[in-house]
């Protein structure tokens, strides 16, 4: 009984220490009939370090622990965010994986922890970040900062971040993710996530954010860690309609709640009014005219939750109802005559202010660019040369590091401006070209941060795809066989007319390399045989000559016999 | 002789004034990572953002070069006209010298009875020869409109030529350290010059190495007090890490190479190039224009980065071997060769980098052949000129020995 009191009491007291729980899916309605899911699941804690973890996913935090991490941004990303289709998004990305880690603890251990945090990271998410290699990483004086709370008070010396473009996105990096969380996914949201639907979206970013943060009561900064998932859908127009419904969308519905969870909130914000809608069932509470919240925490009233949103009226498209301030893009120019290229970033700015912005571009060193190409201009409306403002840039090192420019610019309003730098590609040794290498390669996308009102925005551009010209792989041995015939032909002609002497010999007696000798032999032995062919020829050619002679000797008498006769 | 130059100039300013020079300067075949002027312009510009220009992998020139280039950098076209202007008329002046020591020095010789046939009648026109095939030879004209620093380099070695003719060892000393200091592997070219000079070799040695200590010494200053550029610079030719393609056969092979032979394939390619200064000077101890022609013509054909323009000083030597071509055997496979495949360069590339049908082996194929070719020249005319110098001991006829036919050979 003693016992069994003294469990209780450390049950008791281990789940009101400071570790909370709560999922959240946001459900927006975004301009063209796409729905943006928006699933997040947070974990907050007290700064304890201990063995055991009620919610926190213990195999993360060891990790945290283990390399004194203070900061963590994982995000593994298929498509692209459409700013000027959707507006801007609260969890955007980059294409591809990308990895941010500011670290706590002594700045001459950095490189070696990031390695090692990159593949225990790699190993919990079954991303390849582990091919993120130094060649990839930068850190950035001015663009990036911590969003928690850090001891090195955000100085870049003591972060790393690196993007890979190419990393593909798959199930197997969904499954170790829903591992982290506490119910998995066999209960709560995350019970709503169905591989095969969640791979058919147009956009699908996974993410691990860690961050210390200040928890009320707590001893220290605990941590805050947040997975999300968020995916744009596009729900099937069944006749016309743009309905969609848990079922129809993520083909499940929810059906409980995880019991750890401190809330469960599922938010519906669409673009029309809400009376222009029925949604059902009808046990929400309404926020504003466009937005309604369910708690699905209490999961029994539903009995199963399938949030089910009809269009009353199907005519309905709307587009977005203030333009973003401001856009930017990414692609790669070709200059016709040459193999070089420019990379160009364009901004445009559609408010009627001035726009300062930041602007960070990642170039691998596999691309050689010309810093005094680099050119900014104003395009529209008018055309005009413009200045960074400031600016921070790292050079590249072959096979070590990438450039790294970042540059604060002035958009002014209403107006466009282009960045442009020139590259030339280059021609790698056989074994640096990844395995599809005549897909070419991507360049890091660009990374605009700047200020729209209150909230600091960060904008991700695409990532172009740049042609490298490619060996042939399956050279290697002819290539090093080729040169050094011709090394060695230039070699072994200078070294026998600088060590040998001219000399006067006789035919017979020229040494004769071996195919010299066998062409000789070879001729020799025909000679032979054309010889004693010819031989039997010229003897009956003989005969036939003689015979001839003697013939013609008649001939002459018989001329002669003529003549002889005319004279008589 | 005014015309020819007036139709040079005109030549080199239609080609380097006009957009065809933007051509020229993406070419490969032309413009290499050592030489191209787009690098110059950007290690002017990070100089003046304020960066360490060997922070970074694009400059691979010395520092002093790109003060010299930053200076004349807004009127670079005129200046490179200028650098091949002067290099045709030090040409001409020192083919000219160099071809009548040579004729002079053979009338001294003692020599078989047959000698009169053999022998080297002076030429007035041969400066003249060199100084056309060096104004109007294409390579020339396209190095000189592509602005890649190789004119300079051109004519340093039209200097060392100069040296040797007037035998101003401190000349030719000077003249390749300067070279040296920009592309490190004409140090060899000193090693025939000494070695006919012996009792200048002191001199010539001194004034090599305090004039290349003065030019580092310059270079770590002006370089903020590092040591950095000499990585950049010369570890840059001697590591070989670039494979953008050349006329060369390193860069395929290279960047073909088994990781785990590159140390020895590289020491081994870097040897073959230095290795032939001390037997061919040995060999030909009296003519040190013929064995600077040689390690020419090596440079060119082994140098990590090599260029047309590499080629253009011993093309414009050839005129001093007229008496050779008697005995060349290959003269006019090499001639057909050279143009044919120079034809082919610009084809395959498009081929390859533009239309994606053909690959690198095409490409490959083409600059091994044009090795394989010069490189026949090279022993070509080696060989003619021991094959005369035999005629000229021996006779010209060959004897018959036992009353059977004999040939010359090597042995």
């Amino acid at each position: 009984m003693f016992y069994v009191t003294i469990c209780l009491l450390a049950l008791t007291t281990r789940v009101s220490s400071f570790e909370r729980y709560s999922e959240n899916l946001d459900i927006i309605h975004l301009p063209g009939n796409k729905v943006n899911t928006v699933f997040s699941f947070t974990s907050v804690s007290d700064n304890v370090n201990r063995q055991h973890f009620d919610v926190l996913p213990r195999s993360l935090v060891s990790i945290l622990l283990n390399y004194l991490v203070e900061e963590l941004h994982l995000s593994l990303t298929q498509g692209l965010w459409r700013d000027n289709l959707w507006g801007y998004s609260a969890h955007s990305a980059p294409p591809g994986g990308q990895f941010l880690v500011w670290f706590g603890g002594p700045l001459d251990t950095i490189n070696e922890r990031w390695v090692n945090v990159r593949n225990s990271i790699s190993g919990i998410t079954c991303a390849s970040l582990s091919a993120l290699s130094s060649e990839d990483t930068i850190s950035p004086k001015l663009s990036l900062k911590p969003v928690g709370l850090t001891s090195t008070k955000g100085d870049s010396r003591y972060m790393r971040y690196g993007v890979s473009p190419f990393e593909v996105v798959c199930t197997e990096n969904l499954t170790p993710w829903l591992k982290l969380l506490p119910c998995g996914s066999s209960a709560g949201l995350a019970s709503l996530l169905d591989a095969s639907k969640l791979y058919d979206t147009t956009y699908h970013s996974l993410a691990v954010n860690v961050r210390r943060v200040s928890c009320e009561g707590c001893s220290g900064p605990g941590w805050e860690i947040q997975l999300t998932l968020s995916l744009v859908f596009s729900p099937p127009q069944l006749s016309g309609r743009k309905d969609w419904s848990f079922r129809t969308m993520l083909g499940k519905t929810l059906v409980h709640s995880c019991p750890v969870s401190s809330s469960t909130m599922v938010k519906v914000r669409t673009l029309e009014p809400l009376d222009a809608l029925e949604i059902t069932p009808t046990e929400y509470e309404i926020i504003s005219d466009r937005e309604i919240v369910y708690d699905a925490q209490n999961i029994t009233s539903f009995k199963i939750l399938n949030v089910y949103l009809r269009f009353k009226n199907k005519e309905i498209t709307r587009g977005l109802e203030e333009k973003p301030a401001l856009l930017a893009h990414t692609y790669i120019s070709r200059v016709s005559s040459s193999s070089s290229g420019h990379i160009v970033s364009v901004f445009t700015n559609s408010r009627d202010q001035d726009i300062k912005i930041l602007y960070l571009q990642t170039i691998p060193w596999y691309l050689r660019a010309y810093i005094h190409t680099m050119k900014i201009e104003q395009i529209l409306p008018e055309s005009k040369i413009l200045q960074f403002q400031g600016m921070s840039l790292t050079l590249a090192k072959d096979r070590s590091h990438p450039y790294t420019l970042e540059g604060i610019l002035t958009v002014p309003a209403d107006s466009t401006i282009k960045f442009s730098i020139q590259f030339d590609p280059l021609m790698l040794r056989w074994n640096e070209y990844p395995p599809d290498a005549h897909h070419g390669r991507s360049i890091p996308s660009g990374i605009v941060t700047f200020r729209d009102g209150e909230q600091v925005l960060r904008l991700y551009t695409e990532s172009p795809l740049v042609y490298l010209p490619t060996p042939d792989f399956s050279m290697p041995f002819n290539v090093l066989c080729l040169v050094s015939t011709v090394i060695a032909i230039v070699y072994g002609s200078i070294f026998s007319l600088t060590t040998k002497d001219l000399v006067c010999i006789k035919e017979t007696e020229v040494k004769k390399g071996l195919l010299l000798q066998l062409v000789t032999a070879i001729r020799g032995l025909l000679k032979k045989e054309r010889a004693v062919k010819e031989g039997e020829k010229r003897e009956t050619d003989k005969c036939t000559v003689e015979e001839k002679t003697e013939s013609k000797a008649d001939e002459v008498c018989d001329s002669e016999s003529n003549e002889t006769v005319k004279i008589k | 002789m005014l015309a020819e130059f007036l139709v040079g100039v005109l030549l080199r300013l239609s080609t380097a004034l006009t957009p065809i020079s933007q051509w020229f300067e993406e070419r490969v075949e032309i413009t290499t990572p050592t030489s191209s002027w787009k690098r110059i312009e950007e290690g002017i510009a990070l100089k003046q953002f304020g960066l360490d220009p060997y922070a970074g992998d694009i400059v691979h020139e010395p520092p002093l070069n790109i003060m010299l280039y930053s200076i004349i950098s807004s009127y670079a076209s005129y200046f490179f006209i200028l650098m091949d202007i002067l290099s045709a008329l030090l040409l001409k002046e020192s083919i000219e010298r160099i071809h009548k020591n040579m004729v002079d020095k053979e009338i001294s010789q003692e020599c078989h009875s047959t000698f009169e046939k053999l022998k080297m009648k002076l030429n007035e026109r041969t400066g003249y020869y060199s100084l056309l095939i060096f104004l109007f030879n294409p390579y020339s004209v396209a190095l000189c409109a592509s602005k890649s620093t190789q004119c300079t380099s051109n004519l340093l070695y039209t200097l060392i030529l100069y040296g040797v003719s007037t035998e101003k060892v401190v000349l030719v000393a000077l003249a390749t350290s300067l070279a040296t200091y920009s592309s490190l592997f004409p140090v060899m070219v000193l090693v025939p010059v000494l070695l006919h000079h012996r009792d200048k070799a002191l001199s010539g040695i001194t004034t090599f190495v305090v004039s290349t200590c003065t030019l580092h010494y310059i270079s770590y200053v002006i370089s903020g007090y590092s040591w950095g550029y000499l990585e950049s610079v010369y570890g840059f030719v001697l590591t070989v890490p670039d494979y953008t393609p050349n006329i060369g056969a390193a860069w395929y092979f290279f960047s073909e190479m088994f990781s785990h032979f590159t140390v020895l394939f590289l020491s081994v390619y870097q040897l073959n190039l230095l290795l032939y200064s001390l037997p061919l000077s040995l060999k030909f101890p009296n003519s040190p224009p013929l064995v600077i022609f040689s390690l020419l013509m090596v440079l060119a054909l082994f140098k990590p980065y090599t260029c047309v323009g590499d080629y253009v000083v011993p093309f414009a030597m050839l005129p001093l071997w007229l008496h050779l071509f008697k005995y060349l055997q290959q003269f006019y496979i090499v001639a057909v060769a050279t143009v044919v495949l120079t034809l082919l360069w610009p084809v395959l590339w498009y081929l390859w980098v533009h239309c994606l049908n053909a690959n690198s082996n095409f490409y490959f194929a083409v600059t091994l052949a044009f090795v394989l070719f010069q490189s026949f020249l090279l022993s070509d005319i080696l060989y003619a000129k021991m094959r005369r110098d035999y005629a000229l001991k021996n006779g010209i006829e060959t004897k018959k020995i036992d009353g059977q036919d004999t040939v010359v050979t090597l042995n």
